[in-house]
């Protein structure tokens, strides 16, 4: 069976349609560029340029596609898809018409500021700190609104490669204000540019081994990108021209990284396969999570295992577990047909490759469910720790019960009844009346303590369970004073210890439901099911209990464990209270029986 | 006829004590546990104060010194329905007047316990 | 099954029978009740509600040494000098008169039922219960017996069946959650009724449940 990972992502069903859309429009927007860029291949200072451009726009927006395809909650794929488009919008720059050509220009430096918003958000397509919003922020005034400033005082008669097409934005031509322009823009682009660089180097220092093998290709080819950028502003003529071009091509690779870094789960299936193999060597306890933490490169990884019966997540220890998320950690669940099995906390970079958490999980199905396993055996035997203490500490507390109820009960009645009979005694002679209602109370009084010490020692143990479960319950059921629906099985006869556990299920249940249910009737309920007796008491009272009150039902719990059965509790506020015990009837090969 | 308030923890036993000492006692009142017996004791002003030494949380013994302490204080006349040897010590060092065993209470042996 | 840690009710029982006394202590003990003192005279009953201020005094109508209504006279003695303690008595008969005389001024904290009533142990412990809280509980034979005792033609035969039954069961002084239990209908089915009713016998809306029984049984009484 293969341990399916319950991912938080998948392709959105409208997302094809959109794509192949997109893809066309790509296609016609590259030709229209590259027909744009040959048409003015003579004002296009190299035709190396134009191609390196239009080459770029192919990779980011065939980049951004796949990308918002594997990823659709991520921006970074849209971002990539703007950047490229706008990549072929700045070939319109080489149009002959003056509308095509101004808007050339005023998008002609735009796709850099994309660029560095993208590479400050991956991997995530998020910008996190208001150091990172602010130098977009910047970024973008850059290479929008000091690009439109400069063009309003730029005329392009006498610039080479010239005849233009009309600049619409142009209000006057004035070299000193566009080249202070035009010098400020350079400033703040080296400014934004080493801002970039500076925050990148942050948070590659304080990014874990996972985040930085995700981000580590698109840095690298950023940074090959901006030197070779700044290698072109710094140089002139035809130096200029080659570093510009190489930097496109760098540029081009971006896209390519970011897929790489995407896809780096088919690389890593190098380690996932040596976790197969580590992992058919059966490591010991606790190998696994080491074992995991290293296929997935993320020594912090936490490994906790889900207890179905009682519905919390424990250690290999058998210890209960926190499985929170914390700032940088996800939880991702891992399930095994359907059921869930345990939980990997883990660096969040890693939300980004399922398949390698995928693969990993698949990988560890079998000795997942083992530790799992592991892991469960020993929180039973905490339990079963505990609940001996329990039953020693019950075994106290019922002698010391039994001694004050000896006190409180039968022995304060035969003291009253002492009492009784000396007044009696000393009204004999005087006022007959008088002494015959005396002795009748005192016959009263002596019955009351039979009772009370017949009570007691069908508590020790109930003498009625002689004669078989179905007369002592009905023994018990008569007692009630909220009526009692009874359907007792008929069969063989279990073991005294398993009589003696229902006749107290019953006895207890229906003691609370008089005291508390307020109820006008309870079902009581035994039959025999696989080898076990079902004892089933249930009420149509207000329902509210809880194990933990005092109401002995704890207690009850500990006796049905301990020759082996199960306890079921149902109560809800309003919807009455159900007991289920399952009381096994097989003997133990130690059972001292005997009826 | 002197006034009793009966104090003791078991129902059974007030009900008993009321009625084994009506005929020659007048039953003013009842309590359970020491802190009522006290307060009743300043409210009624009984004669007398029949008390278990028992009791939960303030015993016979501690309203017992509480009462000798108060103005006119009532005779108090303590009583439990367990072994009078395991009681001596504490027995020799109240100021209670007197110790009768639960079962063998009536008028009779109250009166001539008073005097 | 408990729902929280509610103290139970503190009741004495005052009746000449010891058995029936005992009776009524064994069951009550069984609902969660606590049994303070039991008694058998109206003397040893002042005594005892003096001590133990408990919350509810079930009192036979009928104790020594005349047994005609030394436990009713109790009974409004305990309401006036002791607020704090409601008071049920127990009759052996329907005694109209007894009972309307011990709901004269108030029906808060008062209670009249038959000794029969005893047997039905859940609408017992809930009539001790309501008792004990304030409330009302009037035994549904006297209720119908005023109800039916009417021969004059009034506002009364305008009722529908339903508004009847309600009307009896307000009359017993059961709260309105009580009576749509009782009558398997919602609680707002039981609103609509208690006004129609008001309206029908033109009656001022009543606030407290005790005080609505005050105005039904005036109402029955005087017409």
């Amino acid at each position: 069976m293969s341990l399916a990972v319950r991912s938080t992502y998948g392709l959105a069903r409208h997302a094809r349609p959109v794509a192949i859309g997109i893809g066309i429009c790509a296609v016609a927007a590259a030709v229209a560029g590259a027909v744009a860029l040959t048409r003015g291949a003579a004002r296009a200072q190299t035709t190396l340029l134009a191609v390196t451009t239009i080459v770029a726009g192919c990779t980011f927006v065939a980049g951004g596609i796949v990308a918002w395809l594997r990823r659709p909650a991520n921006l970074t794929g849209p971002l990539m898809m703007v950047a490229g488009f706008l990549l072929f919008g700045t070939s319109m720059a080489q149009a002959q018409q003056s509308v095509p050509f101004t808007v050339g220009l005023v998008i002609g430096a735009v796709p850099a500021a994309v660029v560095a918003h993208l590479v400050l958000a991956f991997p995530d397509g998020r910008l996190h700190s208001r150091s990172e919003r602010v130098v977009v922020a910047a970024a973008y005034v850059d290479v929008t609104l000091l690009q439109i400033a400069m063009l309003m005082f730029m005329g392009f008669e006498h610039l080479t490669g010239c005849p233009c097409p009309e600049n619409l934005l142009l209000i006057r031509d004035d070299s000193s204000i566009h080249s202070a322009l035009m010098g400020t823009q350079r400033v703040l682009t080296v400014v934004v540019t080493v801002a970039v660089a500076l925050l990148l180097a942050m948070r590659w220092r304080g990014a874990s081994r996972p985040l930085r093998r995700a981000v580590a290709p698109v840095v690298w080819a950023t940074l090959v990108t901006v030197v070779l950028l700044a290698a072109a502003t710094l140089a002139t003529g035809v130096a200029s021209r080659t570093f510009g071009a190489a930097a496109r091509i760098a540029l081009a690779a971006v896209p390519i990284a970011y897929l790489l870094g995407l896809y780096s789960a088919r690389i890593a299936r190098v380690g996932v396969s040596d976790l197969v193999v580590e992992l058919g060597r059966l490591p010991g306890p606790g190998q696994l999570r080491v074992a995991l933490a290293r296929a997935l490169h993320d020594p912090s990884l936490e490994l906790a295992y889900w207890i179905p019966e009682s519905e919390t997540y424990v250690g290999i220890d058998g210890q209960p577990v926190a499985v929170r998320a914390s700032p940088g950690r996800t939880i991702t669940v891992l399930e095994r047909g359907g059921r869930r099995v345990a939980a990997l906390v883990h660096d969040e970079a890693l939300d980004e490759n399922r398949e390698l958490l995928d693969a990993v999980g698949s990988a560890a199905g079998l000795a997942l469910e083992n530790e799992r396993l592991q892991a469960e055996l020993r929180a039973q035997l905490e339990e079963l720790r505990d609940s001996r203490a329990r039953i020693v500490d019950a075994g106290d507390t019922a002698r010391r019960r039994l001694e004050r109820n000896l006190h409180d009960g039968a022995q304060q009645r035969l003291v009253a009844l002492s009492v009784a009979l000396g007044l009696a005694e000393t009204k004999l002679d005087t006022d007959s009346e008088r002494a015959a209602a005396m002795l009748a109370a005192a016959r009263q009084e002596l019955a009351a303590a039979l009772e009370e010490l017949r009570e007691i020692a069908r508590g020790l143990h109930p003498a009625i369970l002689s004669r078989g479960l179905g007369v002592a319950l009905e023994a018990v059921a008569e007692r009630s004073p909220v009526p009692v629906d009874r359907h007792v099985e008929e069969g063989e006869r279990p073991p005294p210890s398993v009589e003696a556990a229902a006749y107290y299920v019953v006895s207890e249940a229906l003691t609370n439901v008089a005291r508390y249910a307020q109820a006008s009737a309870a079902t009581v309920r035994v039959t025999r099911e696989l080898g076990y007796l079902r004892v089933d008491v249930s009420d149509d009272g207000i329902g509210g209990a809880t194990i933990k009150d005092g109401s002995g039902l704890e207690g009850l719990r500990d006796r049905v464990e301990a020759i082996g059965g199960r306890l079921e509790f149902r109560s809800s506020p309003g919807s009455g209270t159900r007991i289920v015990a399952h009381l096994p009837l097989h003997r133990r090969p130690d059972d001292a029986d005997r009826h | 006829m002197r006034t009793v308030l009966i104090v003791d923890d078991h129902a059974s036993f007030r009900a008993i004590a009321r009625a084994a000492l009506s005929e020659r006692f007048s039953i003013v009142g009842e309590a359970a546990d020491g802190v009522q017996a006290l307060a009743l004791a300043r409210e009624l002003r009984p004669d007398v104060v029949l008390v278990d030494v028992g009791l939960p949380g303030l015993d016979g013994f501690g309203v017992a010194a509480a009462l000798a302490a108060l103005d006119d204080a009532p005779q108090v006349v303590l009583t439990s329905s367990r072994d009078r040897r395991d009681l001596e010590p504490l027995l020799r060092e109240t100021p209670a007047r007197g110790f009768i065993a639960k079962e063998v209470l009536s008028d009779t042996l109250l009166g001539e316990l008073l005097g | 099954m408990p729902t929280g840690t509610e103290p139970p009710t503190r009741v004495v029982i005052a009746d000449d029978s010891v058995l029936l006394r005992e009776g009524i202590a064994a069951l009550l003990v069984d609902s969660g009740f606590e049994i303070l003192a039991q008694c058998g005279t109206a003397d040893d009953l002042l005594m005892i509600v003096r001590s133990y201020r408990p919350d509810v005094a079930i009192v036979d109508i009928r104790m020594p040494p005349t047994h005609t209504d030394e436990g009713l006279r109790a009974a409004r003695e305990i309401r006036e000098r002791y607020p704090g303690t409601s008071v049920l008595v127990l009759s052996q008969y329907v005694e109209s008169g007894y009972a309307l005389d011990l709901l004269a001024e108030s029906a808060e904290g008062v209670g009249y039922l038959l000794k029969d009533r005893v047997s039905d142990v859940r609408e017992f412990a809930g009539a001790v219960r309501r008792v004990a809280a304030g409330g009302t509980a009037l035994d549904p034979a006297v209720v119908a017996r005023l109800v039916g005792s009417r021969s004059v033609k009034g506002p009364l035969d305008e009722l529908s069946a339903r508004e009847r039954e309600v009307l009896e069961l307000m009359a017993e002084g059961r709260s309105n959650a009580g009576i749509a239990s009782r009558m398997v209908i919602t609680e707002r089915a039981v609103e609509k009724h208690v006004t129609s009713i008001f309206q029908k016998l033109r009656l001022p809306a009543a606030t407290d449940d005790h005080r609505r029984v005050l105005a039904v049984l005036t109402y029955l009484r005087t017409g």
